[in-house]
């Protein structure tokens, strides 16, 4: 689905980074100390140590999510019902993203998701946005 | 004695309040709408103009200036101490409360003006205002924007929790609705007063499942003003309509939805914690509550957050009149709140501290409460992110 190109500049850049393998999970900050990530980015882990950036598997399940029936941006308008809404990935961090592949009605609190890459071609290169959509494997 | 409290008879208190009807103000400028409404406020309080020592506005979506609350001294032909511009979101009124205070306990002012107002609806285009909701509204602009969210759509995930976690129905939210319509409808300034049923509610159209526009408040120009000022410094007409602000708290859990440690429980009762200990009051000594309800969901999550309700039992309340005007138990949003009393973009929230004084005064008129002591306002600011609460009596 479409996406506004996100400032890759500023606090998240690994994070919609393409990375050099489809299944290669997402990137997210890490804390050696504490041995777990932390979301969103943040000037240090609560326990004090530097976070450095860690692929992770990008497999989790859906805590809540909204269907979007009228956008705000106005060039969404031709994507709407779209879906929005928090996945908790196995690694423990809970993030904001889209659920792509999937029918409303199939949502529920709970369902295995696995993350997936939207890649947004830009002048200096290209991004891969992650998204998230059911899990087959999981057996739902 | 804790140093930090006023001396008795120099005490700040809530001296005039100003609001006039919300709604589409076509026309108007939003200059002229703020001097107005502080014209209002300082009739009430029976202070003159030229008193004012202090103006805090929040900074309107249809006004540009560097500095807001110097621009509108400018204005106003005022040259005071203090012409500040203060960003709480919708927690604005009680940081602005809080701050008139410290100004007036300090002795930097003695009269402090403090005027909220916006013109959403007419004062930019949709638009623009949209856009502006998308940019630097509650959405984190790197990692939430991207996809594509409404402000809607936050909030409804976090509706959709709660429904998840307790049980709680789209129509508990239909009865938030109605109970504020209700309210409104007996406020002449509000912007929404035509009655709606439950049906009404189901029929609106789905804007972000499962919110529809019912659930929504309104785009409303509109605002108030209050003026704060030293009780020593009151008019004798003026003492037995002065309000003490008994108490503040606030509390900030975050910014952004992402970064919430918990989507079904926020930090409102942190906030209300620290006035109550303040005031010397507890839960039980609330009688009005005027809650920030920019969203039904708000109302239900907030109420439970702040510890007035117990978690998932909002809903049932609300469908069972258990808030209904005289039924005696805890009067709530009996201005019709954001959602029909109107939500004046950055304003919004002045209209709940404004609600209270009005209540607190017996000037409620059709809608007045039954006689309480303590009147809560818990003002929001961002997807229940940073909150504020003020507790007011009678002086």
């Amino acid at each position: 689905m479409k996406h506004s190109i996100p400032n890759a500049t500023t606090v998240a850049g690994p994070y919609w980074a393409l990375p050099a393998e489809a299944d290669e999970g997402l990137s997210l900050p890490w804390c050696e100390q504490c041995g777990q990530s932390a979301w969103p980015p943040r000037w240090r882990c609560h326990c004090g140590s530097p976070l450095s950036w860690k692929s992770v598997p990008g497999a989790g399940e859906l805590v809540t999510w909204s269907v979007i029936r009228r956008a705000v941006q106005p060039d969404m308008q031709d994507e709407v019902p779209y879906i929005v809404g928090f996945v908790r990935l196995d690694a423990g961090v809970v993030l904001f993203s889209n659920l792509v592949n999937v029918r409303a009605e199939a949502l529920r609190r709970g369902l295995r998701l696995r993350s997936r890459r939207d890649v947004l071609a830009l002048q200096d290169g290209s991004i891969g946005v992650p998204v998230f959509e059911p899990d087959a494997k999981a057996g739902d | 004695m804790d140093k930090t409290s006023p001396v008795r008879g120099k005490e700040a208190v809530i001296a005039g309040v100003g609001e006039l009807p919300q709604g589409n103000k076509a026309g108007y400028s939003t200059m002229q709408l703020h001097a107005e409404l502080a014209e209002l406020a300082l009739r009430d309080a029976g202070i003159a103009v030229d008193r004012v020592d202090a103006i805090l506005t929040v900074a309107p979506r249809s006004d540009p200036y560097l500095i807001h609350g110097a621009a509108f001294a400018e204005f106003l032909g005022l040259a005071p101490a203090v012409a500040w511009t203060l960003e709480a979101g919708g927690a604005a009124p009680e940081a602005m409360l809080s701050v008139a205070r410290g100004l007036i306990n300090a002795g930097t002012a003695s009269t402090v003006l403090i005027v909220a107002a916006d013109l959403p609806s007419s004062g930019v285009s949709r638009n623009n205002y949209v856009n502006v909701l998308a940019e630097s509204g509650p959405v984190h602009p790197e990692l939430e924007k991207p996809y594509s969210p409404s402000v809607p759509a936050m909030f409804a995930t976090v509706a959709r929790a709660h429904m998840d976690e307790y049980g709680t129905t789209a129509e508990h939210l239909a009865a938030v609705a109605v109970h504020n319509r209700n309210a409104a409808g007996l406020h002449p300034n509000a912007h929404f007063r035509k009655p709606i049923s439950l049906t009404d509610h189901q029929e609106s159209r789905l804007i972000a499942d499962p919110l529809r526009l019912l659930d929504c408040a309104p785009v409303s120009d509109g605002g108030g003003a209050v003026v704060v000022c030293r009780d020593d410094a009151l008019a004798s007409a003026a003492r037995g309509r002065a309000v003490r602000i008994a108490g503040v708290g606030f509390s900030t859990g975050h910014l952004h939805l992402s970064a919430a440690g918990s989507l079904t429980a926020f930090k409102a009762g942190v906030a209300l914690d620290r006035a109550l200990v303040e005031a010397g009051r507890s839960r039980h000594d609330i009688g009005l509550a005027l809650v920030y309800d920019c969203y039904t969901i708000a109302m239900l999550q907030n109420l439970e957050d702040l510890g007035l309700v117990a978690r998932g039992q909002s809903g049932p309340a609300f469908l069972a009149g258990q808030f209904a005007p005289q039924s005696g138990a805890l009067a709530l949003n009996t201005h019709g709140g954001l959602l029909s009393h109107g939500h004046p973009a950055r304003a919004g929230g002045i209209g709940h501290l404004i609600e209270a004084v009005v209540q607190l005064r017996c000037e409620g008129g059709a809608r007045q409460a039954a006689p309480f002591r303590t009147a809560m306002v818990h003002g929001m600011g961002g997807v229940f992110a940073s909150h504020g609460v003020a507790l007011l009596e009678l002086l």
